[in-house]
């Protein structure tokens, strides 16, 4: 197991290293400068101010530079907030995202697995349909118009929660509520599927013949082994979280880091994306080796380090 | 109890005959026959299928329904309300109204009435409260919005946009295209994804290490990133966004193949097969891949709205199709934005979307039953 | 001002008390509002009525780049850096200049020498005097190409002396045209005379800096909370991703003018989101989009501010089409402009036709509006355009053609860019395709030329009609379309030479610019005059709205019947 893990990890420098490369020639091909208003100037004065940024080396100098930088931690320096570090500003914003990104989906998928379960143990019986549909209308409404419900009748209307912006937990519950509908519809229709077909299998009906009860069944044998299939779909769902974070962001004026991205985006500030990208890279890389690692936990028939 | 013995002669010999015993008792059914009855017979699948044909249908006809084009334009009749001649009972009457409340009735009914620019002829008041229990009083104005523009010969079934679209051109057109972008981003999803998954997760160890390494790199870019690329590099438009989606779009299918096979590659069946000394091809087709296609149809369903979705997320943050294009995606953000004024331009799309998506849940349930082999009688 | 809505107050007072009981209290809490009251007794005495309270909450669409003066090149940064900073002068009403750090200033005869007396009583929040030194340690540090700033070469590049030269690293730092005579007395040498220099000295970028704070600071300076100095009515006393809290200066020289305690900004990027917040009383201003105005228009608290900010479709001459006359001029008359402000725009927007805004510059004599006297230079007329664009395919020989749009990507620009296109898609044969880009991306791609039509505005750096007129000169750093005329260029040099000293004849040779610009060489199509909607609580008092600089100034703002 432990050198399983090693061998995990390095493998992981090397993806972050192709990673770092992809990015830093992805935005290579991209146009930008760190030029807020390059209209107002004169084609010298904007040629001293990339040579600040050390963007008149040549493309190789630069990559050599920024790789360097980067194992070091120095992601470079952001375009739109002059001489504000990269590492700095992700580091300022990781807290809201991951707290809210943390609730939503401790919430959704533990209320979606109960909605599934309830459904399948209710197989076609009237919860069945009623969490099913719970489940796809949560599934169905665009989570910035649900966001936006959410804000106008409980935030203005019945005023029961702050409408927007950060601080106490009280303004984390609308944005989680928002996020989260969309990680528990996902694992309430999982669960639902991997619940019905191992319920169906042989050695539910043997424990059934043996005379374990019901409820022993499904939580004995069942949810072990629907479980499987639902922690794959889990890391997807984190990293979509993460960056589905930016219009829930947006919407309740939370200072994360989604929100920042797509400020990045619209305004060029490659430091920024590049910066992020790696960040939302490093972040999903760990969680597929947990995910990798919590399969052996659950299910003993998958051998991990099989063949090597 | 007194042991009974029965008589030797109250048995009679059945009359067998050689063949009888290889005769089988049913019709003989291939696999997709049998499921295909099983679909059939569920009730909440039909209704599925039929309210996506229903769809498709009104995607491809809806448009040429009525004599408006999707991108004619007239301001002067942006924002009209829905009219449906007939339907008025359920609100789609071409009028508008408001609720002014206010502490004096008075200025609640000038409130009210200048909602509508007090155009006068066409404002019907109505007092809701009058402020006689110590309450503010409230007042109901009901604007004709079509008498108001003397356009009483028309009729806009989902109402108008801010520009003066017709909004039921508008949701078929754009209909048409986010079913456009969710097929083929669904089927090339399934033929990547499970192509790859399978390959990876069946000759595992170093074949499957390099895939997933491989996976992991593709996955650790943020899509968005890429759509912003090929926004960059070709013309922003379907072909760029579908093309975005479907770049990272297999990746989760391939996970969830690779999950299901790496945990059926080891059970006795396939042992049994690899034995009787079948090649590794006819082992993935026909003894994993069917085993597995519940979770592959399953995902696909979720791929279509989570294409869809994406979409309409582009747009939302301003990288959707460009204007005048119409999607689901972009007419539900644009309704979004008058969402408290004018609920109108947001409900039709966002209805659109939510019923194909539940159409596709009740479908792929459907299907997952009838696939089954367990639940087959 | 407006007069109070007491229902409106007592109900938004019971929603804001009720939430604060329901969030259990904001961050603005306890101790904050119990100094404020400790504080200012006195004011509460001289002017009645005051709330005790003096707290204003507001948001911003986009945090602060950066509090650096020199860096600083957007609206929101230039409206706290006005907050916080005192410069020589301050914006004062319709487009006047107040007393600031300097009390008056004497202008040599040729106008090239500005001599400004600056006050003695005036310090920085770390307790150092503002002197002359200041501003000379700030100015070199905004040119000075080390630096990197953009605003700086920009502003002070033609204007002060050696500017130029010294942002294009051809001179030291030193050689710049100002000078400390002794701590109070700041002159500064023009490289020529400049009639709206007074108007610049209140500029974000002329603002003073405290050098020995700054070097102190080196790369940190103005990063966070700590890092700043201020010499205005307002410091920042913190700053985060989330927002920023400003806190009345109380050494600040003219303190006894300013009534707000506190000001709280929250950065709120969806318009909805901040109405929402409106409505619940947690922020006191909102500005609303167009789809907002219909519900409420009707409000009492509804209010329009007219801005001199213009929008028009920049042609690009290197285009075949687009560099024909008659292909312009029926451009320019095709879009029906008043319906785009009266449906699309919804807001009190104004359709342009010209390039200078109304209600921004007079005649210096007759005191007429530049625009009046002007009047629109072209009417939209689509029988006309038609026969111009006839005329224009028959000189090019072409039966149709395609040109490229480039456009916004938030709603409003895409819903109007929609609109473009179907507008001047009724020219004949015409067909525009329409590329919605960042805001940032479209720079990018003005600064290349890459375009055939784009969808851009202006808004003034300084109350002069040269900041408008200027722009179009042949290889200006924001023209962009190719356009080159000596006639053009000529008017605008004497203008900016010759006449200086001749505000009459100054006055008009720019008329006669702007109308060889628009209505002879129809350069632009000019498409309206922003003005901006707004829902703001008739409780917060004399806040005042600026033409160009800091977008509104809050020194003299108070609260008065909130409670």
């Amino acid at each position: 197991m432990g050198r399983y893990i090693t061998q995990r990890l390095v493998y992981m420098v090397i993806t972050m290293f192709l990673i770092a490369t992809f990015t830093f020639f992805l935005m290579k091909f991209l146009p930008g400068t760190p030029l807020s208003s390059a209209d107002r100037l004169s084609e010298e004065q904007q040629a001293i101010v990339l040579a600040k940024y050390g963007l008149d080396e040549p493309i190789p100098v630069q990559y050599f530079n920024y790789m360097v930088n980067l194992l070091q931690g120095d992601m470079g320096v952001s375009f739109q907030f002059d001489n504000r570090e990269v590492t700095t500003i992700i580091l300022d914003r990781i807290g809201p995202s991951l707290q809210l990104g943390f609730q939503a989906m401790v919430i959704g998928t533990i209320l979606g697995m109960l909605l599934g379960l309830v459904s399948a143990i209710y197989h076609n019986g009237v919860l069945d349909y009623g969490s099913t549909f719970t489940a796809v209308i949560g599934q169905s409404i665009p989570s910035f118009v649900f966001a936006g419900i959410l804000q106008y009748f409980v935030g203005v209307k019945l005023g029961w929660f702050p409408v927007a912006l950060w601080g106490t937990w009280q303004h984390t519950v609308l944005p989680t509520i928002a996020l989260a509908i969309f990680p528990l519809a996902i694992a309430a229709r999982f669960m639902r599927t991997e619940m019905l077909e191992v319920m169906g299998s042989d050695y539910i009906t043997t424990a059934r013949a043996k005379g374990v009860n019901k409820f022993g069944v499904v939580f004995k044998h069942g949810v072990r082994n629907a479980l499987i299939p639902l922690i794959t779909v889990l890391g997807p769902l984190a990293i979509g979280l993460m960056t589905g974070t930016l219009v829930i962001e947006n919407i309740f004026a939370v200072p994360g880091i989604g929100e920042q991205f797509v400020k990045s985006i619209n305004t060029n500030d490659y430091p920024i994306i590049m910066g992020t990208t790696l960040f939302f890279a490093i972040f999903f890389i760990l969680i597929v080796l947990i995910i990798d690692l919590l399969y052996g936990v659950i299910d003993p028939r998958i051998r991990l380090a099989e063949g090597e | 109890m007194e042991n009974h013995k029965p008589n030797k002669d109250l048995f009679v010999p059945v009359d067998t005959r050689d063949d009888d015993s290889e005769k089988i008792s049913r019709p003989s059914l291939s696999f997709w026959k049998d499921s295909f009855i099983r679909l059939r017979k569920n009730t909440g699948a039909m209704i599925g299928l039929v309210v996506l044909i229903v769809l498709i249908a009104m995607a491809a006809f809806g448009p040429s329904m009525n004599e408006y084009d999707q991108f004619e334009q007239d301001l002067s009749r942006a924002k009209m309300p829905p009219k449906v001649e007939g339907l008025g009972w359920l609100g789609m009457d071409g009028t508008l109204s408001t609720v002014q409340s206010h502490a004096s009735l008075d200025q609640a009914e000038t409130n009210a009435m200048m909602r509508f620019n007090n155009d006068e002829d066409y404002i019907e008041t109505t007092v809701l409260n009058d402020g006689s229990n110590g309450e503010p009083a409230e007042v109901e104005a009901v604007y004709d919005v079509y008498a108001a523009k003397d356009m009483e010969d028309q009729n806009f079934w989902f109402g108008t946009d801010g520009l003066g679209r017709d909004l039921w051109t508008r949701a078929w057109e754009g209909t048409r295209i986010s079913l456009y972008i969710a097929f083929l981003a669904a089927a090339i999803d399934m033929i990547i994804g499970v192509a790859y998954g399978g390959i990876s997760a069946y000759y595992g160890g170093r074949v499957d290490n390099y895939m997933q390494r491989f996976i992991e790199i593709l996955v650790g870019v943020p899509n968005l990133v890429i759509v912003i690329l090929m926004i960059l590099i070709l013309d922003p438009g379907i072909l760029s966004i579908t093309i975005a989606l479907t770049i990272t779009g297999w990746i989760s299918m391939a996970r969830i193949v690779r999950g299901q096979i790496l945990k059926l590659k080891n059970q006795e069946f396939v042992l049994a097969s690899r034995t009787l000394g079948a090649p590794d091809g006819r082992i993935l087709r026909k003894h994993l891949i069917p085993n597995v296609l519940g979770l592959i149809i399953i995902n696909t369903m979720f791929t279509i709205p989570s294409a869809i979705f994406f979409e309409a997320f582009l747009s939302f943050i301003g990288l959707g199709l460009p204007t005048p294009l119409a999607s689901l995606g972009t007419l539900v953000e644009d309704g979004f934005q008058s969402l408290q004024i004018y609920p109108h331009i947001l409900l039709f799309p966002a209805v659109i979307i939510s019923l194909i998506m539940i159409a596709f849940n009740m479908l792929a349930d459907g299907l997952r039953d009838a696939f089954d082999p367990k639940m087959r009688e | 001002m407006k007069k109070a809505n007491w229902f409106l107050l007592v109900l938004l007072l019971a929603l804001s008390m009720f939430l604060a009981a329901c969030s259990g209290g904001d961050e603005s809490g306890g101790e904050t509002e119990g100094d404020a009251e400790g504080g200012d007794g006195e004011e509460t005495e001289e002017s009645s009525g005051m709330d005790s309270e003096q707290v204003l909450n507001l948001y911003e669409p986009s945090e602060i780049p950066t509090m650096d003066a020199s860096m600083a090149t957007d609206a929101v940064a230039f409206q706290w850096l006005g907050s916080t900073m005192d410069g020589l002068y301050r914006v004062g009403e319709d487009g006047e200049t107040e007393e600031g750090i300097a009390i008056d200033h004497e202008i040599s005869d040729d106008s090239l020498t500005w001599t400004f007396n600056l006050r003695d009583d005036a310090t920085w929040s770390n307790g150092a005097p503002v002197t002359a030194h200041d501003f000379v340690y700030a100015w070199q540090r905004a040119v000075n190409p080390d630096t990197g700033s953009e605003y700086g070469p920009y502003m002070m590049g033609g204007v002060i002396e050696n500017a130029q030269a010294i942002a294009d690293g051809d001179a030291p730092v030193e050689e710049l045209g100002v000078e400390a005579a002794d701590d109070y007395t700041l002159e500064v040498t023009l490289e020529k005379p400049t009639p709206y220099f007074e108007s610049l000295t209140t500029f974000g970028t002329f603002l003073p800096l405290n050098e020995e704070f700054v070097e102190e600071q080196g790369e940190d300076y103005a990063l966070e909370a700590e890092s700043l100095i201020a010499n205005g009515p307002f410091v920042i006393t913190e700053w985060d991703a989330s927002g920023w809290t400003l806190e009345k200066n109380e050494d600040y020289w003219d303190a006894d003018q300013v009534n707000l305690e506190q000001i709280n900004v929250d950065v709120v990027k969806e318009t909805s989101s901040a109405v929402n917040l409106y409505q619940t009383g947690e922020v006191d201003r909102v500005a609303l989009d167009a789809e907002f105005v219909d519900e409420y228009r009707s409000a009492e608290d509804f209010t329009t501010i007219e801005e001199p900010t213009l929008f028009y479709l920049k042609m690009n001459q290197e285009n075949e089409i687009l560099s024909n006359e008659n292909a312009r001029k029926a451009i320019q008359r095709v879009i029906d402009r008043d319906s785009l402000v009266n449906t699309l725009l919804n807001n009190g927007s104004l359709a342009s036709a010209g390039n200078m805004p109304q209600n921004f510059v007079f005649h210096p004599e007759t005191e007429e509006d530049f625009r009046e006297v002007n009047g629109d230079l072209f009417e939209t007329n689509v029988e006309e355009a038609q026969e111009l664009w006839a005329t224009a395919k028959e000189e090019l020989d072409i039966e149709e053609a395609e040109i490229g749009y480039l456009g916004g990507d938030t709603e409003l620009s895409k819903n109007m860019d929609a609109y473009i296109k179907d507008q001047l898609e009724q020219l004949e044969g015409l067909t525009v395709n329409v590329q919605a880009v960042p805001f940032q991306e479209r720079l990018d791609r003005d600064t290349e030329m890459d375009y055939d039509l784009q969808n851009a505005g202006w808004g003034p750096d300084y109350v002069d009609p040269n900041t408008f007129l200027n722009l179009w000169v042949t290889d200006g750093g924001n023209n962009k379309t190719g356009y080159s005329s000596e006639e053009y260029d000529s008017m605008i040099e004497e203008a900016n030479n010759e006449l200086a000293q001749e505000p009459v004849e100054r006055f008009e040779t720019l008329l006669e610019a702007e109308k060889l610009l628009i209505e002879e060489d129809a350069v632009l199509a000019p498409l309206y005059q922003r003005s901006r909607a707004y829902l703001w609580q008739p409780y917060l008092k004399d806040v005042t709205f600026n033409q160009a600089g800091p977008d509104f100034t809050y020194k003299y703002a108070y609260i008065e019947g909130k409670e």
